[in-house]
């Protein structure tokens, strides 16, 4: 750990709370990009950065030094979105069955969000289809994924962060991989 | 390499888990093995279709956005701290066990009073500094001062039986400044005062005291306070006032960023208004925008309630095209 993020950490513990958003400014863009990858909604996303750094201000007089800060936060970050449910009601849920039979697959409920644009990945039909394929895996099959594919997290970080051994990453990361290739198989037919 | 080893390790090879020597040994495989290397390609097609979605999705307006929205509750945690502890002494005072606790500082006071009235002896009260020294207060140079406000006593020996208590308490003194605006100490009372106090009026007055000496120079730490009320301070008007000192300051990004980020994000429509006019004023003397900014008047042109905003968004869009 860098001396000066010590530094501020230690400043944060004694309730100087520009030392902390000092903290929350190194690594909230990342917090957030997690949580819109995850809940796919920027509302439920800012809601869930928000709850993560509440969290972590609260919790940071616990911290002692044993794990990186970041491996901490992103701890505090899994936990969130494991436990998060969404307040917006205003989101028109279209279920639509893609036919999948595999006992890992959620019940597909894709989210329509076309009311927000901004969401998808520069509005691309790609990113719609693959954050509508995301939403089709379990929790921690997604988390993996988004820690894996899109921040590119090692798999013993990943268990660090989720507190799981990395076989189960692994396993993790595979069910939502093949998962992921059944539902946009018909991109490469 | 056995085709199932090949199988187990295509995922980590293209998320890039294998060890060196388990690299290698992959691509000789895959060379040699004309059914594996099949499967690769059919692999390598799907991840460059996932790497294609790879783009950053949280813009500034976004995260300038929550960053305001936490740097708020934040704040409102603070407050709520500071209130529980608050509450919690209350909630002790008005118990059962306050009658017991009243009665022991009524009993205390009496004997120090009588021992005060009735003791021939002559003993000197003695004071413990900062550094835990005791201090013989023989010169009265604490109680003799009539403006000292002491508060908050805290008894530490209150069994007066030996003839002598302790007791600790906080003595504030009430300091008068007076300066120029520009003096760097002066400066920094007001900062303080305008980010801390209680009184939104107070933190009004802080602000404007700054505002009323046309030719004042605002040194970072007092700009960074402004900046710091303007976004996060519960008061409209408190943000308001300090919008327009901000807007007085010669032009650098942080401020820009931070008149953006009201107009995105303050639910008040007269500081939005404020925040747009002084971005109007910028734009005259050169101000330039980025293309997610420029997105950023799109949207306010889009979607802003309010139709000035819309309007001023609409001529700052049409000014750039």
């Amino acid at each position: 750990m860098a001396p000066e993020e010590t530094q501020l950490i230690l400043n944060a513990q004694k309730g100087d709370i520009r030392a902390f958003e000092e903290l929350v400014y190194k690594y909230d863009s990342r917090v957030l990009s997690l949580a819109l990858r995850y809940v796919g909604d920027e509302d439920d996303a800012k809601d869930l950065y928000q709850e993560v750094f509440i969290r972590a201000y609260k919790g940071l007089k616990n911290f002692q030094f044993k794990s990186e800060f970041s491996t901490w936060l992103f701890r505090i970050t899994t936990n969130v979105c494991f436990t998060f449910k969404s307040r917006d009601k205003r989101k028109n849920n279209v279920s639509i069955s893609l036919g999948d039979e595999d006992e890992n697959v959620q019940n597909v409920e894709l989210v329509d969000n076309s009311s927000s644009p901004e969401v998808l990945t520069a509005g691309s039909e790609l990113g719609y289809i693959i954050k509508s394929a995301l939403e089709t895996l379990s929790p921690k099959q997604k988390m993996t994924f988004v820690l894996k594919h899109y921040d590119g997290y090692k798999i013993r970080e990943i268990a660090e962060m989720m507190e799981c051994n990395e076989g189960t990453v692994k396993k993790y990361l595979f069910d939502a991989t093949r998962n992921l290739r059944k539902k946009l198989s018909f991109i490469n037919n | 390499m056995e085709h199932s080893v090949f199988k187990e390790k295509i995922l980590l090879y293209f998320y890039e888990e294998l060890s060196q020597q388990e690299r290698i040994e992959f691509e000789k495989h895959k060379v040699n093995c004309e059914g594996c290397a099949k499967i690769y390609e059919e692999e390598l097609a799907f991840f460059r279709e996932l790497e294609k979605d790879k783009s950053t999705i949280v813009n500034d307006r976004i995260l300038s956005s929550a960053r305001y929205q936490l740097s708020r509750a934040l704040r409102e945690e603070q407050k709520a701290e500071k209130e529980s502890a608050v509450d919690r002494l209350f909630s002790f005072l008005f118990t059962p066990y306050r009658f017991a606790v009243s009665s022991a500082v009524v009993l205390t006071i009496g004997l120090l009073i009588g021992y005060a009235l009735f003791s021939s002896e002559s003993t000197k009260p003695i004071i413990k500094d900062g550094n835990g020294n005791f201090i013989n207060a023989s010169d009265g140079f604490v109680f003799n001062d009539q403006v000292l406000r002491i508060s908050n006593i805290q008894f530490i020996d209150a069994d007066a039986s030996d003839g002598e208590i302790e007791f600790e308490f906080e003595a504030v003194k009430p300091v008068r400044m007076k300066g120029s605006v520009n003096d760097p100490q002066i400066q920094a009372i007001l900062a303080y005062s305008m980010l801390n106090n209680q009184n939104p009026g107070s933190r009004l007055s802080s602000i404007n005291a700054i505002e009323t000496k046309p030719q004042v120079r605002i040194d970072s730490d007092t700009k960074n306070s402004l900046l710091t009320v303007m976004l996060t301070d519960e008061n409209p008007g408190v943000r308001l006032e300090a919008l327009r000192v901000l807007k007085k300051l010669p032009y650098d990004e942080t401020i820009k960023q931070s008149f953006l980020t009201v107009l995105t994000s303050d639910t008040t429509s007269g500081l939005r208004i404020e925040a747009i006019n002084a971005i109007s004023d910028l734009i005259e003397g050169g101000l330039t925008f980025s293309e997610d900014e420029l997105t950023l008047f799109k949207e306010k042109f889009n979607n802003d309630d309010n139709n000035y905003i819309k309007f001023k968004s609409r001529t700052i869009l049409q000014e750039y095209n």
